[in-house]
């Protein structure tokens, strides 16, 4: 396996207020990390350094080899770094079709975009000229992953994909994200629902104040967080 | 019959014209989110230019054409985006607002410094003698190419807008310009291709029209409000209805200006200024049927109003009333005359504290609202006290009045519809020839407002000295006055409802009220700054336009909004003639001032707190430092003494008193170790003393700064929890 992102002890913040405290993460092309950990460890913070929003104020974000820090976040996505941002990603007052168009920058035409997305989510084919904002949570999330899936990215950032959804919505988001990741998308993956998280990947690590505290195999991790959360048996 | 078509036609040119201009202003507001304030400044300087390169220098008309809108207008609008748009993030509508005003009055005073108005600079339109019959009416070639234009410009940007990618990024924005990011693309070059786009739309607009009015500064750039209403008609969303509504204005217009002749000779007088007014009574009318805002859930920005203490505020009223008795003997009744609007404007800048700074509600009419209060003031004559309890009265039920419909709105379209006010005042209702009202003659201003000096408790005060320090008390206890409004529960609900409107409404608070009470208050202190005003001098119509009226709101934003400080700043900066005195033989100040203003104003973007936030720290290292504060008081009054004994003249006793200031600001810094914050200071003084509350930003407590029970109790101050807290306690105790 050839390492795809690699973060050598970033260190970033706002305002001068440190986050992170010196992170290093491997991510190999093609596997699914997932990113635990506590309200306010840093993980949205780690997520936005990788896609480029935030220039870390030390270390190294290595890319297919290369030193990306300072680069900007349009370029990232153009190189093929694909970010759901938390919340909803998409624009709530375009259309789907809209929404869908601002996706043919990796040189994919319009019509290609529309047939790959609507061929993924069939529900979405039936609301092309409906406005973003006024879809169910579910369905404006799946147009937010539309966006991995025509424009084919090297590498999908998705934080919080299951904010505010109904279980039985995540799970059919978690099923379309599992597809991603054995077409050959390496999928770095901040949850909430940790079991679908950890079902997913390949790896998992865990931040905590701003520093990588675990980092294994899914079960390991997960038998360290119950023994977390409900003492060693 | 003939008469209605061509009038028809005519119209229907004219809101081509304005439909122009209102989709450049559409387009930059749906696309960057920024209400661009000077759009018709810049199609004022642009018809300028126009003239410059074509009449002036005598390029031929496409070459003029293509220097103007696909260069100088494109150009600008990419400055004006890299060097001060893009700065505004994060910042609140009322400043980004300002800044855009701020640029208006730049244009302008820019246009009077460049072109000096009062030459006359013919204009030819477009195949000028070339017309066309038609059914019998001649069409001018002029109107054709408006009426092109506008398709042209409806055509092209629909397909820009809806068909392109760079239009769609555009468009998303405003939804979210970092996503725009994440999608591969850069929102900064969207914002700066709308920023162009609409400096272009402008422009052309700007060229179209000038030769159908004189080449004239500030009639073009308020023609502006006649886009507004268009902009707002499209909700400043959708083009087709901006065309619709630009169309409904230029046909409004075309048949008042028509028809008006066919009225009675003795309304004509009456209905004049109506027809001038048409627009904004559109205006007015479209913001009132517009369906209302939903209440924002939570605001964030990086502006705070910070809460004032007493001791600051009182020493500000003592400041102002000695500070006036100090300089009012040392002045000749000249001076005094010119010194006089000092106290007035200051008042009116005060009114904007409560209405724009504490609940950010961007009332455009403060100096209208002045201008009732003058009037009061001026024809009920009580040359007493009771005098300004008029005008206030006046003043306050008009802002309410005003208020009761905005109440709905938000943001925009208050600044909009009261902008739109200040404009029916400005054209119709404040020049009215006399009427009767019952069976006495009225007439708002006639002329000018005769000036009415009071008589107080036996004290003559009709003297131009007596007169200055009066109105500087005025000043000082209204000063108090709004300090007692911000540290009030009244005070928080202003700020509340700027800050999360939703939140104030889920307390079970009415937004509705509280919006009426400030506007109301706020217009009170507006008329007892118009009484004061007019007390000084005489007053006319022109001091209480809409062009008169932005410098202090300008100056009130750059001086900080939210601070009592800034009205005097306000003061002395517009109504008194120090600036001028003291560039004076080394720069034309007057004919720069505008420029002036507008270039500062533009800065705001960098420090939205404005200077009295930024200078607050250092006045607070100088009141810490007990000898400096004492050295600072004796340089005062021995600069004071040089000069009442007529040892110095006014020039140096100005300069006296600023080096004082800035000096002592310089010893206190240097007598006080650099690496002691200003936390630290207060820390070493003991908050426990009550003296002043720590400034602690929130979010870094238990972070940056250590979680102390001194913290919280300075925060629950700060935040006015501890009284809350008590009044609990009381309570359950009395239960």
């Amino acid at each position: 396996m050839t390492t795809l992102l690699e973060l050598r002890g970033i260190r970033a913040g706002y305002d001068g207020l440190e986050v992170l405290h010196g992170i290093d993460l491997v991510v190999e092309a093609g596997s699914v990390v997932a990113v635990l950990g506590p309200n306010g460890a840093g993980k949205t913070t780690l997520l936005r350094v990788v896609s480029g929003e935030l220039e870390p104020s030390g270390g190294d974000l290595v890319v297919g080899g290369r030193r990306l820090n300072g680069v900007p976040a349009a370029t990232l996505a153009r190189a093929g770094v694909c970010t759901i941002p938390e919340g909803r990603g998409v624009f709530p007052n375009l259309t789907v079709r809209e929404n869908l168009w601002m996706m043919t920058h990796r040189g994919v035409g319009r019509s290609e975009v529309e047939e790959t997305a609507f061929a993924y989510f069939p529900q979405l084919a039936a609301r092309t000229d409906q406005v973003a904002g006024t879809m169910s949570g579910g369905e404006q999330q799946m147009l937010a992953l539309a966006r991995a899936v025509v424009t084919g990215p090297a590498l999908l950032l998705l934080d919080e994909l299951s904010m505010g959804l109904a279980p039985l919505v995540v799970q059919g988001l978690f099923e379309a994200v599992d597809r991603l990741a054995r077409a050959g998308v390496a999928i770095v993956i901040v949850e909430q629902f940790v079991d679908a998280a950890l079902d997913l990947a390949d790896r998992a690590v865990i931040i905590s104040q701003g520093r990588v505290s675990s980092e294994g195999a899914p079960a390991q991790i997960r038998d360290e967080l119950r023994a977390a959360y409900f003492g060693a048996a | 019959m003939d008469k209605f078509l061509s009038i028809t036609v005519g119209g229907f040119a004219t809101g081509a014209i304005y439909a122009v201009a209102a989709s450049g202003l559409v387009l930059t507001y749906a696309t960057t989110g920024t209400f661009n304030f000077a759009h018709g400044a810049i199609g004022m300087v642009a018809a300028f230019l126009y003239w410059q390169v074509h009449v002036a220098w005598g390029w031929s008309t496409p070459v003029s054409l293509v220097a103007v809108l696909l260069v100088a207008a494109p150009l600008f609008g990419v400055g004006l985006e890299r060097l001060i748009m893009r700065r505004l993030e994060g910042t609140s509508e009322t400043t980004r607002l300002v800044v855009t005003i701020s640029l208006l009055l730049g244009l302008l005073g820019f246009s009077v410094a460049m072109w000096a108005p009062g030459t006359n600079r013919p204009m030819r339109q477009f195949f000028q003698g070339n017309v066309l019959e038609l059914a019998g009416i001649r069409i001018p070639w002029h109107q054709l190419v408006s009426l092109a234009a506008a398709a042209a410009v409806a055509i092209g940007l629909r397909l820009l807008l809806y068909g392109t990618r760079r239009g769609i990024t555009m468009r998303a924005s405003v939804d979210n310009r970092s996503l725009v990011a994440l999608n591969g693309s850069r929102p900064e070059h969207s914002a700066m291709v709308s920023w162009a786009l609409g400096c272009s739309l402008a422009a052309l607009s700007g060229i179209l029209i000038a030769p159908t009015l004189t080449l004239s500064a500030v009639p073009l750039t308020l023609l502006i409000v006649n886009a507004y209403g268009a902009a707002i008609f499209g909700r400043l969303q959708s083009l087709p209805l901006t065309f619709v509504g630009a169309m409904v204005i230029g046909l409004a217009t075309s048949y008042g200006i028509g028809y008006l002749s066919s009225l009675p000779t003795d309304l004509q007088p009456y209905a004049r200024g109506l027809v001038d007014a048409l627009p904004a009574i559109v205006l007015l009318a479209v913001v009132w049927l517009l369906p209302a805002s939903r209440l924002a859930q939570v605001t964030r920005t990086r502006e705070i109003a910070a809460k004032p203490s007493w001791g600051g505020a009182i020493a500000l009223a003592v400041a102002s009333v000695v500070g006036s008795a100090m300089l009012a003997p040392l002045l000749t009744t000249g001076e005094l005359v010119s010194i006089g609007r000092l106290w007035g404007i200051a008042i009116v800048g005060l009114s904007m504290i409560p209405v724009i700074g504490l609940s950010g509600q961007l009332s455009l009419s403060q100096l209208t609202f002045a201008g009732f209060g003058a009037v009061a003031y001026a024809h009920l004559g009580w040359a007493n006290p009771l005098g300004l309890v008029w005008a206030a009265l006046v003043a306050g039920v008009v802002a309410g009045l005003v208020a009761l419909p905005l109440v709905r709105l938000q943001g925009i379209y208050v600044a909009l519809a009261t902008a739109a006010f200040t404009v029916l005042c400005d054209r119709w209702l404040f020049p009215l020839p006399e009427f009767s009202i019952g069976s006495r003659p009225f007439q708002f201003f006639p002329g000018s407002l005769p000036v009415v000096r009071p008589h107080l408790l036996g004290i003559d005060l009709t003297s131009p000295t007596a007169s200055f320090v009066y109105a500087s008390v005025v000043f000082a206890l209204l000063a108090l006055l709004v300090v007692a409004i911000r540290r009030s529960a009244f005070g928080a609900r202003l700020i509340a409802i700027k800050e999360g409107p939703a939140a104030v409404a889920t307390a079970g608070i009415s937004v509705a009220a509280v919006k009426v009470g400030v506007f109301a208050l706020s217009g009170a202190i507006a008329g007892i700054g118009g009484a004061i005003l007019s007390s000084s001098s005489p007053a006319t119509v022109s001091q209480f336009d809409l062009v008169a009226g932005l410098p202090i709101l300008l100056v009130m934003v750059v001086g900080g909004i939210t601070s009592v400080g800034a009205p005097v700043f306000a003061g002395v900066f517009l109504g008194s003639p120090l600036p001028t005195k003291l560039m004076s033989g080394h720069f034309d100040l007057g004919r720069w001032q505008n420029a002036l203003i507008g270039l500062v104003g533009v800065s705001v973007g960098r420090n939205p707190n404005g200077v009295s936030a930024a200078l607050n720290p250092a006045g607070r290292r100088v009141k810490a430092d007990l000898p400096v504060a004492a050295a600072l008081i004796v340089a005062l009054g021995t600069a004071w003494g040089l000069r009442i004994t007529e040892t110095i003249s006014n020039g140096p006793y100005v300069a006296l008193t600023i080096a004082a200031l800035v000096g002592s600001v310089w010893l206190a810094r240097r007598r006080l170790p650099e690496a002691i914050s200003l936390a630290e200071l207060d820390s070493v003084r003991g908050v426990a003393s009550g003296a002043t509350a720590p400034m602690i930003e929130p979010e870094l407590l238990g972070l940056t700064v250590p979680y102390t029970p001194e913290a919280v109790a300075a925060l629950d101050e700060a935040l006015d929890l501890a009284s809350a807290g008590r009044r609990v306690e009381v309570s359950s105790a009395g239960g």
